[in-house]
């Protein structure tokens, strides 16, 4: 399957707008379990500040992308760069600037909340009097700060979700690498959780996100890159997706009566894909821009044919990852 | 909070000690810190200890009442019992209660599902490695330490000196860091905590039936020495088999110590550091270290009148020591794997110039069978100066041959078994297989001559020195050991010649011939497949960052 890449977006003006430059850039990564090419050839940039999707099936290769990006495993070939580091060669370094939560994780016992998250400040090496204004500073982020003395153990699945963000803001990190941050929480969690990445979106932090909930990722996402089988298989920016065709509106026109040589009037036109008529009702894939709609309705009008009614069906990032993967593992 | 990363502020000991720092780190302070505030939560600590230290006390009391009623022991013996009693308590319950508190150091990690976490964290292995250590003894420490108010009682009766307390002190303690360091290492190696906790029960089993057999001796000793407690025997002790003195014994687990370190931080490290050179250089040092204090210690001994051994037994087992620690380099070092990561081939790639030569502690194979090489010639010519040094003007002539003969051929042997590590490594085996097939293969090398004596069908066969040759039973180092003893007849001794020359010298010469072989096929597929050999092939994996 041929990979889709957008690179700019188009201005109103028609002139292309200024990309932030990428806080990370993966070029070309491969990675192998023995025989198994769990990750083959992927190559993606995400922009500073941006929240980036990153959506598959299962065992396409998110996560061993994302622990690839975490300095846990080493790639078998390609470059990656995050904040201008290299994963391979300066891991100390990028373990500062990332901020990475797995997709299961554990939690300390027989701590508290508090000495939970100072655990962690002080092994990303912060002094004691920064230490406590940080994890004050944290569990006020994440909302937590009435459970700084409750002990871990007894917090609740969303809890531990929440405190786990928590501990990965500790060091102020500029990438936030969350494997599947809202599995198993309940709606009301899952909807705390996007609004806290947003608030760190605006905080100037670049997230990269990984998630199974995909109506969720097309609210929160600025861009997404969709793998499948270990590659890649789509990627850019969300606006952009629907305007390139990816996710092309699905269009029923309703016909006062039926009429013959509907399908090839329709084709005439390049906007229009996937046409199915049936009696008086029409069924075609529309894959230009909103504001061009007219010429379909146009063309039609200028061959005589009685419309009754349109029904105009948006595409969501669900319809596109069902079009674009078909469900392969590795 | 802000939207850049936090810059990290120095501490006191970054500011004041930077490169103490930068090798050390924080010691894993924080995670030694974490485990304490969960442990100590806990009622089971305490009763942990109180237990232990009751045992302890219980055990000492009864003793002191039992023996202060027999009349044909005096006060001096009653101490002296007291006090090998205490040890050995000690002893045993280190050895085999603590065990169960580090064996689970990181499977409790991985099965908690939290080592991710941590291993993202900017803590090194090191320092993680050095966290986990100091909490799992810090338990078994205290517990050390509280129990020398029970030791005192034994003062009371006098008969036991400072020192030996001291000195029974510095060994219990040493034991509880060996202990704890080797619970680590095998929760590092194992992926569940009963799996740890069963495996770290067999090894404490082997030291412990080693212990008992070293005490049995000691004991016996004591009966007919000056000195009446464990410790003053200890020191003095002259083991059988290869020969460790007590200096060596004491050093043993000194050396295993920082190995285990090494090992442990190694299992935690990511796939592109260097896991290789810390452990050649700390090898680098302890072989000969290890070698000379049993060197030292046999001097001191003729100095003070009290040798046992013979000068042949003993130079016969140093020999051994030699031999059975570089054949365990020639299998660790030249099979690593041949596929080094870009990492460490940039890093060890700038080491140029007059850096040059410390690639022989760069990993890999090739640089592994460099090294191999050059650590058996060093360590055989220092033995054999030593040798010499030792001598003087009395030197005897059989022994001297001997001597001469062994250590000439043992670094041929050695870069052998290296050179087919190297080979092997080459071939893409992985380190494991590599090293089984390395020891299979040396392994019916040293078992040829058993195995043709063992073939009947051939009996009358008269061999000449061409099937001989062939047969090659003269590569086994047993073959040539025994080619070498004082004892043997004349009639015998033609056994041992080839072609009129000693088999020795003709193993010699086949030796260099297979290492000659190896080294050039392991060099040609190296090549083939892009593994580094004299360079480290930077040009090739090194891309330019964005």
């Amino acid at each position: 399957m041929k990979s889709v890449e957008v690179e700019t977006t188009p201005s109103p003006q028609g002139g292309a707008v200024l990309e932030p430059a990428p806080i990370v850039e993966v070029r070309g990564l491969s990675k192998n379990y023995g025989d198994t090419l769990a990750v083959d050839d992927l190559s993606f940039q995400v922009a500073a500040g941006e929240i980036f999707g990153f959506i598959g099936p299962n065992g396409a290769g998110k996560t061993t992308t994302l622990r690839v990006l975490a300095t846990l495993l080493e790639p078998t070939a390609g470059d990656i760069y995050i904040d201008g580091l290299c994963v391979v060669n300066e891991t100390e370094q990028v373990r500062r600037v990332i901020g990475y939560m797995p997709d299961y994780f554990g939690v300390y016992d027989g701590i508290t909340v508090a000495e939970y998250l100072d655990f962690f400040a002080s092994a990303y090496g912060l002094r004691r009097p920064k230490r406590r204004s940080v994890v004050q500073d944290v569990l006020d982020l994440t909302d937590m700060g009435d459970l700084k003395d409750r002990m871990v153990a007894s917090l609740s699945k969303g809890m531990k979700q929440r405190l786990c963000l928590a501990k990965t803001l500790v060091h102020d990190p500029k990438v936030l690498i969350l494997d599947e941050p809202a599995s198993a929480l309940d709606p009301r969690a899952r909807i705390e959780m996007r609004f806290l990445l947003k608030e760190l979106c605006q905080m100037g932090k670049t997230v990269l996100i990984s998630s199974h909930i995909l109506t969720e990722l097309s609210d929160l996402c600025d861009s997404v890159a969709i793998i499948e089988k270990g590659r890649l298989v789509a990627c850019g920016k969300m606006a952009l997706l629907h305007e390139k065709g990816w996710g092309a509106d699905r269009v029923k026109v309703t016909l006062h009566e039926p009429r013959d040589g509907l399908e090839a009037i329709l084709l005439q036109s390049s906007l229009v894909e996937s046409v199915a008529v049936k009696d008086c009702e029409v069924l075609f894939d529309y894959t230009g821009a909103p504001a061009e709609f007219y010429r379909v309705i146009k063309l039609l009008a200028d061959h005589d044919i009685p419309i009754l009614a349109v029904e105009h069906e948006s595409r969501n990032l669900e319809d596109l990852f069902m079009k674009l993967t078909r469900g392969d593992v590795q | 909070m802000s939207s850049s990363s936090t810059e990290i502020d120095c501490g006191f000991f970054e500011r004041r000690f930077p490169t103490f720092a930068r090798f050390f780190g924080n010691f894993g302070w924080p995670i030694f810190v974490r485990q304490l505030r969960a442990d100590f939560r806990k009622n089971r600590f305490f009763l942990f200890q109180f237990l232990c230290l009751c045992i302890l006390g219980v055990t000492l009391i009864a003793m002191i009442s039992s023996q202060a009623n027999d009349d044909r022991k005096t006060a001096t013996q009653i101490g002296q019992s007291l006090f090998n009693s205490f040890f050995v308590i000690q002893y045993l319950v280190i050895l085999l209660v603590f065990p169960a508190c580090s064996s689970t150091a990181f499977t409790e990690e991985r099965v908690g599902l939290t080592i991710d976490l941590l291993l993202t964290s900017t803590l090194r292995p090191s320092e993680i490695v050095w966290g986990k250590f100091l909490a799992a003894t810090v338990y078994c420490l205290l517990y050390v330490i509280a129990s020398i108010p029970l030791l005192s009682i034994s003062f009371l009766f006098g008969g036991v000196e400072l020192s030996e307390v001291l000195i029974a002190y510095a060994i219990l303690v040493g034991l509880t860091l060996v202990i704890s360091m080797l619970g680590v290492c095998m929760s590092s190696c194992c992926s569940g905590s009963m799996l740890s906790t069963l495996a770290m029960y067999a090894i404490v089993l082997v030291i412990t039936l080693l212990s008992a057999y070293v005490y049995s001796a000691l004991e016996e000793a004591s009966g007919s020495g000056s000195s009446a407690t464990v410790i003053g025997e200890l020191l003095r002790w002259k083991g059988p088999g290869l020969s460790l003195g007590g200096g060596q014994l004491l050093l043993l687990p000194a050396l295993c110590f920082p190995y285990l370190f090494l090992i442990t931080a190694n299992r935690i490290r990511p796939p592109s550091d260097d896991k290789s050179l810390p452990l050649r250089l700390l090898t680098f040092f302890a072989i000969p270290a290890f070698i000379a204090v049993g060197f030292s210690q046999h001097f001191f001994a003729t100095a003070s009148g009290g040798v046992t051994v013979s000068r042949m037994g003993w130079i016969r087992d140093v020999v051994l020591q030699v031999f059975l620690l570089l054949s365990v380099c020639a299998l660790i070092f030249p099979t690593e794997d041949a596929n080094i990561s870009r990492r460490n081939r940039s890093h060890f790639g700038r080491w140029t110039g007059l850096r040059y030569p410390l690639r022989v502690f760069s990993p890999g194979p090739f640089w592994g069978f460099t090294y191999t090489v050059l650590l058996s010639v060093l360590t055989c010519a220092g033995v054999f100066f030593a040798w010499e040094a030792s001598c003087g003007v009395a030197a005897e002539g059989p022994l001297d041959h001997f001597v001469e003969q062994t250590l000439m051929t043992l670094p041929l042997c050695v870069g052998a078994v290296g050179a087919l590590g190297f080979f092997l490594a080459t071939c893409d085996f992985t380190p494991l297989y590599s090293r089984l097939t390395t020891v299979f293969i040396c392994l019916i090398t040293l078992l040829l001559p058993l195995i043709f004596l063992l073939s009947s069908a051939e009996q009358d066969k008269v061999w000449t020195s061409w099937d001989v040759l062939w047969r090659g039973s003269y590569l086994s180092p047993i073959t040539l050991w025994i080619s070498l003893s004082e004892s043997l007849m004349d009639e015998e001794k033609k056994q041992f010649i080839l072609f009129g020359l000693p088999v020795i010298e003709v193993a010699r010469i086949v030796y260099a011939a297979v290492i000659v072989a190896l080294c050039t096929g392991g060099v040609c597929l190296s090549r083939r497949a892009g593994y580094p050999v004299l360079g480290m092939n930077t040009s090739r994996e090194q891309r330019k960052g964005p």
